[in-house]
């Protein structure tokens, strides 16, 4: 892990969302999500590297990019104090394609009003006031840094189909963070699992869904050969956990000891890993893939996988000292 | 030159609960203007055309304080995410910054100017138009001194501002205003004719006024200059 007593690094990170997309950030408390958007926004100072979004330098075109950026962060950055309407007074003269018809109709569907104070709303009104404003200016990427942490269930699946919505005209992308793993399942088209500061794996939910197995067995019933298979591991004092990819469930299952138990069939219980058992399994000392052509990969903590060419966004940097 | 602009107007909006810019240019002007409008119509006396003047001021002074806490105080919370998302670059958001604030010392010193020229020429509701004119050039000078007052203290306080948060800024200045008097209070004790050595100063600066205009912008100017430098290296240094 790239910790230091300073802070936090963030390693070579390269991620590919093509338009008409969305992209789920996922990861534990601490990996890196935030850090990653606050770079990408140049909020936090990186000390090597380079951020390409939208193909585009985020220093050098800093204000291009970020007029064509629209963001909703975990909590508000208005003003408690400001009204609703001190909202576009401020937000509209940043974005030339500023569109206050289009606000007033979100305003009206969000049941937002004008002469409320932004303070009074609830946390789930004023992130709906974020995603208003980040709605209103046809942002083309639009980036969501764990906006639904607070919400309730009906709150979460009211924001799903507005980004389903809003990637439906092929025009926009956008790039999700969270870690409520459950939001992405209905919506997310490619995920990016990112661990200690590293992208773990990049690419189609789909083939998330499908590299990973979850095996679970007896306490102890793992041979030498087993173990060198391991994503990870957690060990329980009846059984364990682990996390194997799943093109190795064969040989994992042929490598077991013969020693330790003599019955093969139904020695092991194996299934289709989620989100969130990937993250439970490979959070503490992950055991990153191996370099496979095939695969995504990830090799000494790059990771890069180019789905789709055409208007994307790409992160390649190298960040230290920042904040989490 | 627009991002610069833009910045100054997001600040001016910010200052209004409502994102209205005019806000702080409505309550720049109208202290003056009232007291413009009582000094017509009531005829007010020099006396109290002198409080009016002084109540300006420090009202302004206030006004500056408030300012640079109202600014900076959510800075270094989730609200100085909209610094980081909104699409100027920072070195300009500072310019924008310096420019908002410095409205309040342009606005205090052309206030001076328009109240005590009225003052002046309405004193004790007696027209007196050609004699205010005639005091016109140092009433100007006053009002420069106080304009050049007001910007020298912003810009002693905004890399304090860029560098700490809001309670630790606001520290600092208080630490620093102490510390001046202090220092004054031990420099008085040097066995120096202090009345003869201050009126030496006052003679070389009245004796010349381009000279000492001269020498006052150039001061400006530099203390400017070195003030936008430490709050641009600061801020760019800043993680929001």
């Amino acid at each position: 892990m790239a910790a230091s007593k300073e802070g936090f690094g963030l390693k070579d990170v390269t991620l590919d969302l093509p338009l008409g997309y969305i992209m789920g950030l996922i990861g534990p408390n601490g990996a890196g999500k935030s850090t990653l958007i606050k770079l990408i926004l140049n909020m936090i100072r990186r000390d090597s590297g380079d951020i390409q979004v939208l193909g585009r330098d985020n220093i050098q075109e800093e204000e291009a990019i970020k007029g064509d950026l629209g963001v909703v962060f975990d909590s508000i950055f208005l003003n408690g104090q400001w009204y609703v309407e001190a909202a576009e007074r401020i937000m509209a003269p940043f974005y030339p394609r500023w569109n206050s018809r289009r606000y007033a109709d979100y305003l009206q569907r969000f049941g937002l009003q004008p002469g409320q104070k932004i303070k009074k709303l609830s946390r789930g009104m004023q992130m709906k006031l974020m995603l208003a404003i980040a709605l209103s200016h046809d942002a083309r990427l639009l980036i969501l840094d764990e906006p639904t942490s607070g919400l309730d269930v009906l709150s979460r699946d009211e924001l799903m189909d507005i980004l389903v919505d809003y990637i439906a005209d092929g025009r926009h992308s956008v790039l999700f963070s969270t870690h409520i793993t459950a939001d992405l399942e209905s919506v997310a088209d490619f995920i990016t699992y990112i661990n200690a500061g590293s992208v773990y794996f990049t690419g189609p939910k789909d083939e998330f869904e499908d590299s990973f197995m979850l095996v679970q067995g007896a306490h102890g019933d793992i041979s030498r050969a087993q173990e060198s298979m391991l994503l990870g591991l957690r060990a329980y004092a009846t059984g364990f956990d682990a996390l194997i990819r799943s093109e190795d469930r064969q040989t994992f299952l042929e490598a077991a000891d013969p020693a330790h138990s003599g019955v093969r069939e139904g020695r092991y219980q194996m299934q289709r890993a989620d989100f969130d058992t990937v993250m439970r399994l490979t959070v503490h000392g992950p055991r990153q893939l191996g370099s496979t052509p095939e695969f995504h990969s990830v090799d000494g903590g790059t990771a890069s996988s180019r789905v789709k060419s055409g208007a994307s966004l790409s992160v390649r940097n190298g960040h230290e000292g920042g904040k989490q | 030159m627009n991002q610069i602009m833009l910045a100054a107007k997001t600040d001016c909006r910010s200052w209004s609960h409502r994102g209205r810019a005019w806000m702080i240019l409505a309550i720049l002007g109208a202290f003056p203007l009232v007291s413009c409008l009582l000094i017509v119509l009531v005829g007010l006396g020099d006396e109290v055309s002198d409080v009016l003047v002084g109540l300006l001021t420090g009202s302004c002074f206030g006004l500056m304080i408030g300012q640079l806490v109202d600014c900076f105080f959510n800075f270094d919370g989730p609200e100085g995410n909209l610094f980081g998302l909104m699409p100027v670059q920072r070195k300009n958001q500072i310019l924008g910054r310096y420019l908002y604030l410095h409205l309040t010392p342009l606005g205090m010193g052309l206030g001076f100017i328009l109240m005590v020229f009225t003052a002046r020429a309405y004193r004790n509701r007696v027209l007196d138009f050609s004699g205010a004119v005639n005091e016109l050039g140092s009433i100007v000078l006053a009002g420069l001194a106080l304009l050049a007052l007001g910007m020298v203290f912003l810009d002693l306080c905004l890399p304090l501002f860029y560098r700490n948060t809001a309670t630790q800024a606001m520290l600092k200045i208080f630490t620093y205003a102490v510390g001046l008097i202090v220092l004054g209070l031990l420099i008085a004790q040097i066995p120096l004719d202090w009345s003869a050595f201050l009126s030496e100063v006052l003679l070389f600066f009245s004796a010349n006024t381009w000279r000492t205009m001269l020498i006052g912008l150039a001061l400006l100017v530099v203390i400017d200059l070195v003030s936008k430098y430490i709050s641009r290296q600061a801020y760019l240094a800043k993680d929001l």
